[in-house]
């Protein structure tokens, strides 16, 4: 695990043609993975509030991690890196016994990157056409 | 086509396992947690790809019980580490292999490729070994049978290593039977028998008239084995003086027998056995290190019977059937408490203890054709009784049994527990088997706190913490 120092701003929200190389070019399965990651994304979001009201650091961190792991898969990478640094800080606040280390904004800027991200799919879908 | 499982609890991951399967041509099902893959895995696979991070556990600690279910599947752990441990783990772990996240599907599909080459092709050596002797069908004896098919195809050196009463002699008679010396002799020594001047001339033979009493001269046991298999069984017992002599002949295939001046040419191949620990002997100086190495071509670990249980029910019905035959009697059944027994005693002498056992308990069954738990022998009985009580009075033991499966101790032990004595709370539970695990933890890492937080699967900080709480201090282990 690494602690990110770039600022999100400069990393881009979709590399789609990253995503396609890892996908052997097969732009109906990346169809399919931004559509499930859009899905998911407000799925994900309503469940780590709630975690987050429940101060449960460890369902947090799941969710943080399964985001950071799916937006990962298809090079969503600004909101792989900031699940990464957010998964960093909670891991290593738990590792030292503390109790809740982020705050709202952490939140708050997840939120965000990943309604952005869900926007910038939504948009490579509408210009992409499918396939059959 | 293989039938793969996907155990994982991201949709996405679970997406592109499943087309990058399907693009191989593959059947896929898929469960997005432990316990939807513990009722998946029922129906039988060839390979299961398990995440590590599940929402109700970890992977890592199913592997072992994933492998042992239909179809004996092969696990690929998926981690989202990316970093050595959780490789290393996986690998230890019993895992096939490990891929790491983000998953590009060019290598997924590498790796289930190979990881599907590589099962057919030990599938296929199980296939090509036959030796009805030996019984079982557990994950263990799985390993056993593939080392011996590779070893049977080939013409190196073979080490059999295990316990008393494993089976060793019958495998090594199964490695020759199955080898391309099939034809040739197998000729077999056992060194522990033979004091050192005695088992010199049955190895290499001698001329008339060597020694005193040598009125005829002897071919010996090299020169039998001439295009066939050597098994000389407690290798260890292989007194030093002979060792380097020994170690010439099985370098050049030629020896000198005692009092002959030529030099005698032996075609053999060594299969060897020993119950003892021969690294160990090496670094004593009780083994000669580098016929150590010769030794062991290949080597084959057999397994004790108590860590292949699962067996005991086959081995007890194949071992009534001979009983049966040999006593011209009809056949046996055991009833589920006799079976119960079998399972719950140790086998320090592994399956010839259960052989004897099984064959005795047939003749005290006499005429009656089911077999109970008094039919066995009153040592067994007793053992088996007493580690039932030794296991009462410790909870720890009830959360280990749990871990390791064993239901059916946890259970007994817990219902015995609640007749004879208060429940405690789930806190002063919980303390006991966290200290009891801070132990052992301890223990095995020998103080070393990263080590231990690494065995532990926790942070330093998550395990001085727990220290902490406990009354502990780094250090003083």
């Amino acid at each position: 695990m690494f602690l990110l120092r770039k600022k999100t701003k400069n990393i881009p929200l979709f590399r789609s043609q990253d995503a396609l190389t890892a996908l052997n070019g097969d732009v109906p399965l990346l169809r399919e993975l931004c559509r499930v990651l859009v899905e998911d994304v407000e799925v994900n979001l309503n469940s780590l509030k709630k975690q987050w009201q429940l101060n449960d650091c460890e369902g947090v961190l799941h969710i943080v991690h399964t985001m950071k792991n799916s937006a990962a898969l298809i090079k969503c990478e600004q909101l792989q890196y900031t699940c990464t640094e957010m998964e960093y800080k909670l891991r290593k606040s738990m590792g030292m016994g503390q109790e809740f280390p982020l705050a709202i904004t952490s939140l708050q800027q997840v939120e965000k990157i990943a309604v952005d991200t869900c926007h910038a799919l939504q948009l490579w879908l509408r210009q992409t056409p499918g396939q059959g | 086509m293989a039938r793969i499982l996907v155990v994982d609890d991201e949709r996405m991951a679970r997406t592109m396992v499943r087309r990058a399967c399907e693009h191989l041509g593959h059947q896929v099902e898929e469960a997005a947690s432990l316990m939807e893959a513990e009722v998946a895995a029922a129906h039988g696979h060839d390979l299961i790809l398990l995440d590590v991070m599940l929402p109700d556990g970890d992977g890592l600690s199913r592997i072992q019980a994933f492998s042992a279910m239909p179809g004996a599947p092969h696990v690929l752990v998926i981690t989202g580490y990316g970093h050595g441990d959780g490789a290393e783990q996986a690998l230890r772990a019993g895992a096939l292999d490990y891929i790491t996240k983000p998953l590009y599907l060019p290598d997924l599909e590498k790796v289930l490729n190979k990881a599907l080459a590589w099962r057919e092709q030990r599938r296929g050596r199980i296939r090509a070994f036959q030796f009805d002797k030996l019984v079982g069908k557990s994950q263990a004896l799985l390993e056993v049978f593939e080392a011996m098919g590779e070893a049977a195809a080939s013409h190196v050196n073979v080490l059999i290593q295990g316990e008393t009463g494993t089976g060793k002699d019958l495998v090594a008679q199964a490695l020759h039977e199955n080898s391309f010396r099939a034809e040739g002799p197998y000729v077999t020594l056992d060194c522990a028998a033979l004091p050192p001047t005695l088992l010199s001339t049955q190895l290499f033979g001698h001329a008339k008239g060597a020694f005193t009493g040598a009125d005829r001269s002897r071919e010996g046991l090299l020169r039998a084995a001439h295009m066939g298999t050597l098994f000389l069984d407690e290798v260890g017992e292989l007194p030093l003086e002979i060792q380097g002599n020994f170690l010439r002949a099985l370098e050049n295939r030629r020896f000198r027998p005692v009092g002959e001046k030529e030099e005698v040419y032996s075609d053999f191949r060594l299969v060897a056995a020993t119950n003892k620990d021969i690294r160990h002997m090496a670094e004593e100086g009780l083994f000669r290190p580098d016929l150590f190495y010769r030794l062991q071509g290949i080597r084959i670990h057999l397994p004790p019977l108590r860590e292949r249980k699962e067996d005991i029910p086959l081995l007890v019905s194949h071992f009534l059937t001979h009983a049966a035959q040999e006593m011209q009697t009809s056949p046996k059944l055991p009833d589920e408490d006799f079976m119960e027994t079998l399972l719950a005693y140790p086998w320090p002498g592994n399956i010839r203890e259960l052989r004897h056992t099984v064959q005795s308990a047939h003749v005290a069954a006499g005429s009656t054709p089911i077999l109970h738990p008094h039919h066995l022998p009153k040592e067994i009985r007793i053992a088996v009784s007493q580690s039932r009580f030794s296991r009462v009075g410790s909870y720890s033991n009830v959360i280990h049994a749990h871990r390791q499966g064993d239901t059916s101790m946890a259970g007994s032990i817990s219902s015995e527990r609640s007749n004879s004595a208060p429940l405690p709370t789930l806190k002063e539970c919980r303390a006991e088997a966290e200290n009891h695990y801070l132990d052992r933890l301890l223990q095995q890492s020998r103080g070393d706190m990263t080590k231990a937080a690494k065995l532990a699967g926790v942070s330093r900080g998550h395990l001085y913490e727990l220290m902490r709480k406990h009354g502990r201090t780094p250090g003083k282990h």
